[in-house]
């Protein structure tokens, strides 16, 4: 008797999808299934060693799509999900017989996908003040976006739901240097893969020595350009398909921190080579979606589905911002001239002087800012001058910036600039 | 000596030898007052001094009185938050705030808005508090009591132990400190561009 794995695929209404190619792959070995009359697109298992495989789909406006399975048995093999298995795919094992070939043991994958494509990024920062784990954070909010329902607010409330049984969350976690895919399991989530991006992991020892940031800056581990690149390759492979762009993380007015790298000196304020990125920098900054940095503008662009939305989580703690904010909210006379220090210099302006400044230099040049003019959607990010906190929800984890804390710094950009949060307390950056 | 007299002397002399064992009157235990935000919340119109040291206990300075009359209207006005700051303390110094009846509590700096109690977090330098007893004050803290507890580090066990802290208490404890706020705090290094145009000099 052989064995074979089978493979069929339906979208939502039930309407065939024809892969334009299925595989099974470990490493740099692949086999590829085969329409084989009558059992379909299928492939002998006695080519597939015993072990951990990923079977590919490649389906037409979808990026390849990896179920992790483990194949076993020496004679007669069998062939599963490893780990928990998808929601999106039933697994049926049945033995067939006909004249010629005999008997067949048939594992048939009958997957349920979708027409066009969903997928979800997520980056989860590392931290590396406070030893957290920020892959936590995505979790929770990929937990709720598929639920319906979060507790972010601190209390139970409705949620758009934007994970399906089909839809891929990508997790970028700058801790360890993965990038791990998942997909709804039935018990939890399905482990799709696993890559390291890079060729080492993020080196975490050393706290902020010279020699710990100069090696994080060398080394070639997890960047952000890696989670740029992937989202320009989803925009080649299958255009519209992200719903949502989410880091968590450390951040500052220049941008997320995703392992604290600090740029050479030529490509730093005031140096020779400013506006480029230095490669060796991994974190985030406001010049990444400039023309110079990322030469993929639209492919980034086209990744993005219409009503995409992206967020910042993190701090937009700079002092000096949050000192203009509070001095301009104290004036009693918008046009009285007050002292004030910025970027260690005095100047003397008046109230309506700082709400010009805000509205024109200060929001323009955040990083939420920069990436919501690139792609024509909204970023949500902390007001500047603000911080981010932390909340727990049971074993659920969530970042928000406390209105309690910055009453009056909220009360002036409504009154003064027209900006309200949302329910997590951050500012919409409109396009 | 007549019964009802003997009685009557035994009375008044175990009243007398009651009255005589020092202290005069015996206090109620009072129970000691935890390192908590909650605590400090309820006591903040006491609010006498802000002290500030480093990790060794070593006093760093003294907040100025103005400053330390913001700090007790802004806890007082205030209350304890629920979240964690999720970016760093700016420095690492510990502020010790002490009431007018001489308790004290310990507390970081978790933002510049915020500052965090961990409750188990003893004064840093116990002699200080015998000394301390000797003048008449004393701390609420033993230097027997559990080791400092890592505020950062163990953030389930440590939610709700936060309070607001007005920007002149940050502004305060970077003067002492005398040293640039982090990263986080920071525009960029050697940015040189005013946000407010060329009409401002």
């Amino acid at each position: 008797m052989s064995e074979h794995a089978v493979v069929t695929v339906v979208d939502e209404t039930g309407a065939a999808i024809t892969p334009t190619a299925v595989k099974l792959v470990a490493g740099a070995t692949t086999h590829a299934f085969a329409d084989v009359p009558p059992q379909g697109l299928s492939l002998d298992l006695a080519s597939a060693a015993a072990g951990s495989w990923q079977l590919v789909l490649e389906l037409p406006d979808h990026p390849p799509l990896p179920f992790s399975v483990q194949i076993a048995g020496s004679g007669a093999k069998s062939i599963a999900f490893a780990g928990d298995s998808p929601r999106c795919c039933a697994l049926a094992s049945a033995s067939v017989t006909d004249g010629s070939s005999g008997t067949r043991k048939l594992f048939t994958f009958a997957f349920t996908l979708t027409k066009k494509h969903t997928e979800l990024v997520m980056l989860a920062g590392w931290d590396y003040h406070g030893g957290s784990d920020n892959t936590l954070y995505a979790k929770t909010w990929r937990d709720d976006l598929y639920a319906g329902e979060t507790w972010q607010t601190g209390k139970k409330t409705s949620l758009t739901k934007r994970i399906g049984d089909a839809t891929v969350v990508t997790i970028f976690d700058f801790k360890s240097g993965n990038r791990v895919r998942y997909i709804k399991g039935k018990r939890d989530w399905h482990v799709m893969d696993k890559l390291l991006q890079g060729s080492v992991p993020t080196h975490t020892a050393g706290g902020e020595t010279t020699a710990a940031l100069q090696q994080r800056h060398d080394d070639d581990s997890i960047s952000i350009v890696h989670a740029y690149r992937y989202v320009q390759d989803l925009g080649v492979a299958a255009a519209g398909s992200l719903q949502r762009f989410d880091i968590f993380s450390h951040a500052w007015v220049g941008g997320p921190i995703m392992i604290d790298t600090w740029q050479a000196p030529d490509y730093d304020a005031g140096g020779a080579r400013e506006a480029e990125r230095d490669p060796g920098d991994k974190d985030g900054r406001s010049k990444d979606f400039s023309s110079t940095n990322m030469t993929r503008r639209g492919d980034f662009k086209k990744a993005f589905a219409a009503d995409a939305v992206a967020k910042m989580w993190g701090c937009q703690a700079t002092t000096d911002n949050r000192a203009l904010v509070r001095a301009a909210a104290g004036a009693k006379d918008k046009d009285a001239p007050l002292s004030v220090s910025y970027g260690g210099k005095t100047y003397s302006v008046t109230a309506k002087q700082i709400a010009a400044a805000m509205t024109k230099n200060i929001l323009p040049d955040t990083y939420m800012k920069q990436l919501a003019k690139t792609v024509g959607i909204t970023m949500y990010g902390a007001p500047p001058g603000m911080g981010a906190s932390l909340r727990a929800v049971g074993a659920r984890n969530y970042m928000f910036v406390d209105q309690s804390v910055y009453k009056l710094e909220y009360a002036w950009y409504k009154s003064a600039i027209g900006l309200t949060p949302d329910e997590t307390g951050y500012f919409p950056y409109a396009p | 000596m007549t019964r009802p007299r003997a009685l009557l002397f035994a009375w008044v002399l175990a009243f007398a030898c009651e009255r005589g064992h020092g202290p005069t009157t015996r206090a109620p235990a009072t129970a000691p007052v935890p390192n908590t935000a909650a605590a400090l919340h309820a006591r903040a119109q006491q609010l006498a001094t802000i002290t500030v040291l480093d990790l060794d206990g070593a006093v760093l300075g003294r907040c100025r009185d103005e400053v330390v009359a913001q700090v007790r209207e802004a806890l007082v006005a205030g209350d304890v938050l629920e979240g964690l700051a999720a970016g760093p303390p700016p420095w690492d110094v510990r502020l010790r705030l002490q009431l007018h009846e001489g308790t004290t509590f310990v507390a970081r700096l978790a933002s510049d808005a915020t500052v965090r109690l961990c409750p188990g977090e003893h004064d840093p330098k116990p002699s200080q508090t015998h000394d301390r007893a000797h003048d008449g004050s004393a701390s609420h803290l033993d230097a027997g009591d559990p080791a400092l507890s890592d505020c950062t580090a163990a953030a389930a066990a440590t939610r709700g132990h936060e309070l607001a802290i007005p920007p002149a208490l940050f502004d305060e404890v970077a003067r002492i400190v005398g040293r640039p706020p982090r990263r986080e705090y920071q525009l960029a290094p050697g940015a040189t561009n005013s946000p407010f145009g060329p009409e401002v000099r």
